[in-house]
């Protein structure tokens, strides 16, 4: 039976290039849906066999608090996360958005179009970690901002 | 009479560049001068090119100059438009062809950013998408992006008028920063899908903290010399909790080291510091997680 697969394109089209040169491989048979931004929509039509392009419809980064309408009429059977780093770090984003669709599997597509399955408890268990880092991050920008604020003005007027 | 002047920077990829003007002279192009800017290869590129390719307009640096090696080639192009290629990448063959009826056909435009696509692509989606008439639609989008620098034609005129990449960001987010100089000038950016380049995309390096450092630091400088004061602060703080917030996800410092050396420079981006319309400012689509996404 076909499986229904969507693509979240979160990386450079260049590396898409690659990534879906393997996916056509992988996944000969099945329905590829790719999930982008307005602005790539155009680009990604040049990829044959592809069963929908949605779109995002925002022009901000991936978020939980926004998915495309619709969207979860689908029920798919994978969703592919392809990131632009070998680790997938700077892409929780994505990850976080992804638990907002219906689907049974997550896979995670490195640079290097190694794949690796994410599971929902580990994305849950960054998000934890997460609030953590962004509480440390807030406390640190409101220390330094004073001193950066104030640099970057003197900075400002000497040049003048 | 040269037409189109196409200006390509290499470092220490002597087969790559090779490969691209193998392919460039293959086209047999009429009205095109081929300027390559050797940063100091020290693989002889610069003497294979001098041997294998004696009408090729070489300037050879004596050492990396970074982007600004691009502005070395854009002073002596003659053509009436400047096509910039990495030493890596290479237009497909109507592509040249197609970017002058382009800027032809429309004086506002500014820059025409090619399709840039994945080089190992080349065999697999070229020749038809390229052949085929029906095909040659454009997407005539007014975009407030950027563009990627491995194919990308822009008017010598402006170049002349506005300045070509920034000296002083050695790497990265100098396409984003010529962008916005374009843009302010009233000019168009436009990008066409039957106009393609082929680049290498290279997944090596990713742990090399050269990447974060340039995409970070040069981020806070188009801030510093583009935004205005205040909305730019709060760009700033954003960054600045960025870089604390990857860091401590990736076990880094590079962004903090990075964030610092832009502040306590800040005169170097404030010397260059311009008046960019407002609209362009509200509507530029600048990723700003982008420095934070790309290492380990």
């Amino acid at each position: 039976m076909k499986k229904k697969i969507l693509i979240i394109r979160s990386i450079s089209m260049q590396q898409l290039d690659n990534l879906m040169s393997k996916l056509y491989t992988e996944y000969p048979e099945d329905d590829l849906y790719i999930l982008t931004h307005s602005h790539a929509i155009k680009r990604c039509e040049k990829y044959k066999n592809i069963t929908e392009i949605i779109d995002y419809e925002r022009i901000n980064n991936f978020s939980i608090f926004h998915i495309p309408k619709n969207i979860n009429e689908h029920d798919f059977d994978i969703i592919i996360i392809p990131v632009t780093n070998i680790s997938g770090v700077g892409f929780f984003n994505v990850f976080l958005m992804s638990l907002r669709i219906k689907s049974k599997k997550l896979f995670l597509y490195n640079l290097q179009s190694k794949k690796k399955e994410i599971k929902k408890r580990e994305i849950i268990f960054n998000f934890f970690k997460s609030i953590l880092f962004s509480t440390i991050s807030i406390f640190v920008t409101i220390i330094l901002s004073p001193f950066i604020i104030s640099h970057l003005l003197i900075s400002k007027i000497i040049t003048k | 009479m040269v037409i189109v002047s196409i200006v390509i920077l290499s470092y220490n990829r002597k087969e790559d560049i090779r490969e691209s003007l193998e392919k460039l002279y293959s086209y047999n192009l009429n009205n095109t001068e081929i300027i390559v800017v050797d940063n100091g290869s020290s693989d002889g590129s610069a003497e294979m090119i001098e041997s294998e390719y004696p009408s090729v307009r070489l300037l050879k640096l004596k050492e990396n100059i970074g982007v600004s090696g691009y502005n070395k080639g854009f002073a002596i192009s003659k053509g009436k438009y400047i096509l910039i290629l990495d030493d890596d990448s290479f237009p497909s063959e109507n592509s040249v062809k197609r970017m002058i009826e382009e800027f032809e056909k429309d004086k506002t435009i500014g820059i025409i950013a090619f399709d840039v696509r994945n080089y190992n692509s080349y065999n697999q989606v070229s020749k038809q998408d390229e052949n085929k008439e029906q095909e040659k639609k454009t997407d005539k989008k007014r975009y407030l992006m950027g563009f990627n620098g491995a194919g990308a034609g822009i008017r010598k005129q402006l170049i002349d008028k506005i300045g070509g990449y920034p000296d002083e960001f050695f790497l990265y987010w100098n396409e984003m920063d010529l962008s916005i100089r374009v843009l302010n000038e009233g000019y168009k950016i436009l990008w066409v899908n039957d106009i393609i380049s082929y680049h290498k995309y290279s997944p090596k390096n990713r742990d090399s903290q050269r990447g974060p450092f340039y995409y970070t630091r040069n981020l806070y400088w188009i801030i510093l010399k583009y935004f205005p004061l205040f909305k730019g602060i709060g760009k700033i703080l954003k960054l600045l909790y960025y870089s604390v917030y990857f860091g401590l996800e990736q076990k880094t410092v590079i962004y903090l080291k990075a964030s610092f050396n832009a502040i306590f420079n800040s005169k170097i981006a404030f010397k260059n510091r311009k008046k960019i319309k407002k609209e362009i400012i509200e509507n530029i689509r600048i990723e700003y997680r982008l420095p934070f996404i790309i290492y380990r």
